[in-house]
């Protein structure tokens, strides 16, 4: 039960309820970082990474500021700690591991304004998942996001091949692209049954 | 080393000086928030109150509670079952739970009715619910249901959950069709009828909930208000009060 | 001077659009306009918001250091924010409800982040209020177009009054909001680039 359970939580999050397609968080990156392939890949993997580590960590602290009982320093106490986490992390990267420094460096000082992230861990505290639950639920969105966000990036490296009317290049074009690839992950819908 | 120091300083300065004023602010809206609530709350209590039938009041009017010492007055405390964090029932079966206080308000005619809140899992977000329950000589009915939260689901489908149109699919229902566990009816596999004699019998006595024509067959958030009862029966069952 | 408030004004709600023209908050430009009431709400909020924050920062901004001047920025948004859900929260209990999680997320809105650091931090305190306040109304005024739109052919309605039996129910479930905005976008960019081809014309 508990095992089936987390599985729900991790597929639901990752395409019946994804993150960009239908929750719409994470916009931004998602019509800014998806004109090329790698750079999109490169991305998903910073989010997927950020995403888990700061529901984690968040988790903990939303269990302070209930003993504390300030429930209202949530947001500020949220969006601190992931900007400093991911300065940190940008940090410790350079020093461990230049070579994923090099690939998703510049990647990093983007998220902190990613809605995902802070989304995320509001709707962790808001479904009061448990700590196990929320990795799940952390990892499936960022799944999520990185499938939504990689498929997106393939159908615009080639719309860019293809004549289109003035006014559609360029945002227009890829909402609309975006939208119809919403309406193929509404097909998810009856998936999990909850 | 300094600088750190004063960079650190002016920061935990700004954000002490924001800490403060919202705590202020947030002493200030306490108590219109914890009214807002409970007003929601006792709206709905009022409207599960009334008979399905006549939608007269089951009670007398000035019995029905009207702020929280009078609906204090009613909370029902069943044997056997500890509140944890505002959840007194959860069940490994039905997703949802049933939230504690539970309310129990005696009829003239030795009839209890009891109206519990609970939630399950919509498209979006929780769904709500307020519902009665009649207990009646050895014979208990949902009376009726009211829907509090239903924020997050989609309108023009699982939104029209709040249209009384919809929610009067829901009730009554019988012991048999609460016992068969209630249902929607591409669930039961049943195609919609326009014969309202014939949906009525099947939701009194098959537990068979018709919504699918009026909601445009959504069936996600009309599956979460019949978890919820399920659940709230599967409670009330296990609470010894069915017999 | 008064010609650097005009341009505030128009920039605001035209040649910058946050929403048609540069893409900023979309988030709940998407999420919140499955209503004409919704996207007021949300619009309004973030306007709220953004006056304030653009205030504060300005008078404020010589006391800030460089290095934590990001950080310091966003306290002082997410104040703002918390102070607005939790008023909205007691006084307007339905509307909160419904733009739920939407309003903590004002927080990490790029536009209101954007201004402070593009317009507030070098600004008279006079003219960061002017650029929030138009700024701020030129994304409500695009969040209600396309609160509208969505709200007349998905669900036959306009600020819930029904008078319409044909709904397309697509346009306000999520497909149908990028769909609408990607409409609208190309509808922005068809008309503002017509109209600055007959200008050139006339010069």
């Amino acid at each position: 039960m508990e095992m089936s359970r987390l599985f729900v939580i991790f597929l639901s999050a990752m395409l019946v309820n994804n993150f960009v397609l239908s929750r719409f968080l994470g916009i931004c990156p998602f019509l800014g970082v998806s004109r090329k392939l790698d750079t999109a890949t490169g991305m998903s993997l910073a989010v997927i990474f950020v995403m888990t580590v700061a529901s984690v960590i968040t988790w903990f602290l939303n269990q302070l500021l209930l003993l504390m009982d300030i429930p209202f320093m949530r947001t500020i106490v949220f969006i601190l700690v992931i900007a400093t986490l991911v300065q940190f992390i940008e940090i410790l990267l350079k020093k461990v591991s230049p070579s994923l420094y090099e690939a998703l460096g510049i990647y990093l000082p983007l998220i902190t304004t990613n809605c995902a992230i802070l989304g995320l861990a509001i709707l962790n505290v808001q479904q009061e998942y448990t700590l196990m639950e929320t990795i799940f639920h952390s990892i499936g969105a960022g799944a999520g996001f990185a499938i939504a966000l990689i498929i997106f990036a393939t159908i615009r490296e080639r719309m860019d091949l293809y004549e289109m009317p003035e006014s559609f290049k360029g945002l227009a074009g890829a909402l609309v692209t975006a939208g119809l690839l919403s309406m193929s992950f509404m097909g998810f819908q009856g998936l999990v049954r909850l | 080393m300094l600088e750190y120091l004063k960079t650190g300083l002016v920061l935990m300065a700004i954000t002490l000086v924001a800490g403060f004023a919202l705590s202020l602010i947030y002493e200030l809206v306490k108590e219109p928030i914890a009214e807002a609530e409970l007003q929601e709350k006792l709206q709905a209590i009022r409207t599960v109150l009334k008979d399905y039938a006549t939608s007269e009041p089951i009670m007398n009017e000035d019995k029905i509670p009207s702020d929280s010492e009078s609906l204090d007055r009613f909370t029902w405390d069943p044997e056997g079952f500890v509140a944890e964090a505002g959840v007194i029932y959860t069940s490994p079966s039905i997703r949802g739970a049933v939230y504690s206080p539970v309310y129990r308000f005696e009829l003239p005619d030795n009839g209890q009715v009891f109206v519990l809140v609970g939630e399950s899992q919509g498209y979006g977000g929780p769904v709500s619910i307020v519902s009665s329950f009649i207990v009646r000589d050895g014979e208990v009915i949902l009376n009726g249901i009211e829907v509090i939260e239903y924020a997050q689901e989609t309108p023009g489908l699982g939104a029209n959950i709040s249209y009384d149109e919809v929610k009067e699919r829901f009730y009554p229902v019988e012991r048999s069709g609460l016992q068969a566990g209630l249902k929607v009816d591409k669930d039961a596999g049943v195609s919609p009828t326009t014969d309202t004699e014939l949906m009525n019998r099947r939701r009194r006595e098959e537990g068979i909930i018709q919504t699918s024509d009026v909601m445009t067959g959504a069936t996600i958030t009309a599956n979460a208000v019949i978890n919820a009862l399920n659940l709230m029966y599967e409670f009330l069952s296990e609470a010894g009060v069915l017999q | 001077m008064t010609d650097k408030r005009r341009m505030i004004i128009r920039q605001g709600l035209f040649e910058q659009n946050p929403v048609f023209m540069q893409a900023l908050g979309m988030c709940p430009a998407l999420a919140t306009t499955t209503s004409a009431v919704n996207a007021i709400g949300m619009g309004v909020a973030t306007t709220c918001v953004l006056v304030m924050s653009n205030v504060v920062i300005s008078i404020i901004k010589k006391l800030i250091p460089e290095k934590v001047r990001i950080p310091a920025y966003i306290v002082v948004i997410a104040s703002f924010v918390t102070m607005i859900d939790m008023l909205m929260h007691g006084f307007i209990y339905e509307l909160w409800k419904t733009l739920g999680l939407f309003i903590p997320l004002i927080v990490v809105n790029c536009l209101i982040l954007g201004r402070a650091e593009s317009f507030a931090s070098k600004n008279s305190t006079g003219l960061a209020f002017l650029d929030g306040l138009f700024m701020g109304m030129g994304f409500t005024g695009a969040l209600f177009i396309l609160g509208s739109v969505r709200e007349i052919l998905g669900n036959g309605s306009f600020f819930g009054m029904q008078f319409s039996e044909v709904k397309l129910f697509a346009f306000v479930l999520p497909p149908g909001a990028y769909l609408a905005l990607g409409l609208l976008a190309a509808f922005f960019t068809f008309v503002s680039g017509k109209l600055s081809k007959s200008s050139k014309k006339k010069d």
